[in-house]
């Protein structure tokens, strides 16, 4: 062990770090990119239509239940989203089939019509399979391929190990404010360092936030002694059950009209103020027992949605309120923090901003450890076989995961839209690609490694939007004269990260080419030669 | 609002910057004399807390908070490049942000 608190301390932040470190850049990058999933979600269906004029929610409440009426007045529930907000151009409606005895409840298997608002008409065509945008984001807790409560409990056990990183890190940086503001580019070691600290400590409080509100998410998964003492070990349900009571509706007694959804809207807005109600939830339509729950448009305050509930047949307003405490309200305010679904558009980009500076924290630790260690170029010894693990660990995943995930993209371009189970395929081909990446970082020496793969995912990036005007017409010469700032932001934002992997890549390149001349003085001086294909820069 | 804000925050950020000798030197070449430093701190930690009421002026209470510190984040990272690559340029930055951030506010307001 070492002598020193501050020397202990920082053992602990290098090997922790290391440990979780890949872990969790997977975790950061797919929870930055999945940030955006309503945004990716409609870029990956291009079968729907683009904005629609907007109008008055009582009147779209008119159409919507017009549409449904007719569409699906057996169905279990119906939605509408009412325009607003940068998840709802057009006035959707969806609804869920009865579910017939014996089945249990089916995820996402939905129906979902953008209607035209003018007319009522449906429009655009039925969208194309595809877990969207939703999948990315739902991997950074849940992982791909493994059992939920594995998967959950592999990325808390990492987010534990982060917070000791995080704690660590404060600690070992002697001379935090000191060093705020130093940057020393284009000197090795100590840029890598100057980088890390700079980038930690000036997204900090977001950082200590979201590691912290991520565990608190799954807190019962992770520290079940609490509801074991009172429930039983693995009650979680009945526990869940008293804590959230879910008036869940009784199966239908007989038929009751259901009143104009559009009186519903009224009454809402009359609490909430008009243009704030963002959806409406009807349990059981046209049953007895209907029951009409309204939410409100995000953004007011750091909470979750708020929602008033009416009787579906009378239009009477419910009571509705959970039974509130201190304990209740402060995680409510933790994931609300953490999902920032509240943030309006500037407070949004600032958001992606902080989460790619926890990807890049991450990253520039992890090739810091590898700087750090690397032998250097007069000695004889080759580099150990642990850090060269390491180093072709951080290729493949700081380069090769967003390869993948360029991939995911072009897999929703390219597959056929009729085919069935394309949204599974879809996933499948982001972690084939990543796959690959590992297979070509373990073959290539480390900087041609780096060079090659910053290169593929600058070309595959780039060629997005190239491939979205080949196979839709969502691509950016329609979406920008339409005004439709969603569809064409995904754009251009696939052409500012090529953009980005590409300026990386020619710092690779730069760097590569300095290698031969330093070797070559280097060479002359000492005795043995180092291997054919090994590169060690200094 | 929102400009506004970034634009305090990020003259105030380049203010602390300049109120530590090493960085001082950078942009000016010559080290802050004793009354310099005290004031270029007095005035940095001003303005990042008038951009704290900036941020309120935008959003609120609540999520005005969670701006500025969103804020401040994106503001300390500007300052850092600008010191790195363009040192020369730090202060005309902070200049020219001000008024646009000014203008900004009360073209919205």
């Amino acid at each position: 062990m070492k002598d020193g608190f501050r020397q202990c301390m920082a053992w602990l932040h290098t090997w922790t770090g290391l440990i979780v470190g890949w872990v969790l850049y997977f975790v950061f990058v797919t929870g930055t990119v999945g940030y955006f999933y309503t945004e990716l979600d409609r870029w990956m269906r291009p079968e729907l239509p683009m904005a629609t004029p907007a109008i008055a929610a009582p009147h779209a409440a008119v159409l919507a239940q017009r549409r449904l009426q007719e569409r699906a007045p057996q169905a279990e529930s119906w939605t509408i989203n009412f325009q607003g907000g940068r998840n709802n151009p057009n006035l959707t409606v969806s609804w869920r089939e009865p579910r017939k005895p014996g089945e249990g409840r089916r995820r996402g298997a939905g129906n979902l019509e953008a209607l035209d608002t003018q007319t009522g008409e449906v429009i655009g065509q039925p969208p194309r399979q595809t877990g969207g945008g939703f999948t990315l984001y739902r991997m950074h807790y849940q992982l791909h391929y493994f059992k939920y409560e594995t998967a959950v409990l592999i990325v808390g056990f990492c987010t534990m190990i982060m917070l000791v990183a995080i704690i660590t890190g404060i600690v070992t940086h002697k001379k935090i404010f000191k060093d705020f503001f130093t940057f020393r580019p284009a000197k090795g070691q100590r840029s890598w360092l100057d980088a890390h600290n700079v980038i930690s400590v000036a997204a900090l409080p977001f950082f200590l936030m979201i590691t912290y509100s991520g565990l608190v998410f799954f807190m019962f998964n992770y520290m079940p002694a609490g509801y074991a003492a009172v429930y039983g070990m693995g009650e979680r349900e009945q526990f869940y059950a008293e804590l959230y009571p879910r008036k869940e509706p009784a199966t239908p007694e007989g038929s009751a009209p259901l009143i104009p959804l559009s009186s519903v809207v009224q009454s809402a807005e009359a609490v909430w103020g008009a243009g704030q109600v963002s959806r409406i939830f009807v349990q059981m339509p046209n049953a007895v027992g209907a029951r009409v729950l309204v939410f409100r448009s995000e953004g007011a305050s750091v909470t979750r949605s708020e929602r008033l509930d009416y009787d579906g047949s009378s239009g009477a307003l419910l009571d509705n309120a959970e039974t509130g405490s201190a304990a209740k309200d402060t995680q409510d305010v933790m994931l609300a923090l953490h999902e920032g679904h509240f943030a309006g558009p500037s407070l949004r980009w600032l958001y992606f901003l902080s989460g790619a500076l926890g990807a890049a924290m991450i990253a520039t630790g992890l090739v810091l450890w590898t700087v750090k260690r690397r032998p250097q170029p007069s000695k004889a010894d080759k580099t150990s076989f642990g850090h060269g693990l390491v180093e072709r660990l951080n290729v493949a995943t700081i380069a090769g995961l967003p390869i993948g995930i360029a991939v995911y993209f072009h897999a929703n371009r390219l597959i056929p839209a009729q085919m069935p189970e394309r949204g599974d395929w879809e996933v499948h081909a982001l972690f084939i690609a990543w796959a690959l990446s590992f297979v070509h970082a373990a073959l290539r020496p480390t900087l041609r490694g780096w060079l090659e793969q910053l290169g593929a995912a600058a070309v595959l990036f780039a060629a997005l939007p190239v491939l979205n005007t080949l196979t839709t017409d969502r691509h950016l010469g329609v979406t920008l004269l339409h005004g439709d700032w969603v569809l064409a932001g995904v754009d251009l934002s696939m052409l500012a990260l090529a953009a980005a992997f590409a300026c990386a890549a020619l710092k690779v390149q730069r760097k590569r080419k300095q290698v031969p001349a330093m070797r070559r003085a280097k060479g002359k001086r000492a005795a043995a030669s180092t291997e054919i294909g090994q590169e060690t820069p200094a | 609002m929102i400009v506004l804000a970034f634009a305090l925050s990020y003259a105030g950020f380049a203010a602390l910057c300049l109120s530590l000798s090493r960085h001082h030197r950078e942009v000016f070449d010559t080290t802050p004399n004793e009354r310099r430093t005290p004031l270029l701190r007095g005035l940095g930690g001003s303005a990042l807390a008038l951009a704290f009421g900036a941020a309120i002026a935008a959003d609120g209470w609540q999520v005005g908070v969670v701006l500025w510190i969103a804020v401040l984040t994106a503001a300390a990272l500007s300052t850092v490049l600008m010191l790195s690559y363009a040192p020369k340029r730090l202060v005309a930055l902070a200049s020219g942000l001000l008024p646009l951030g000014l203008l900004a506010a009360l073209l919205t307001s």
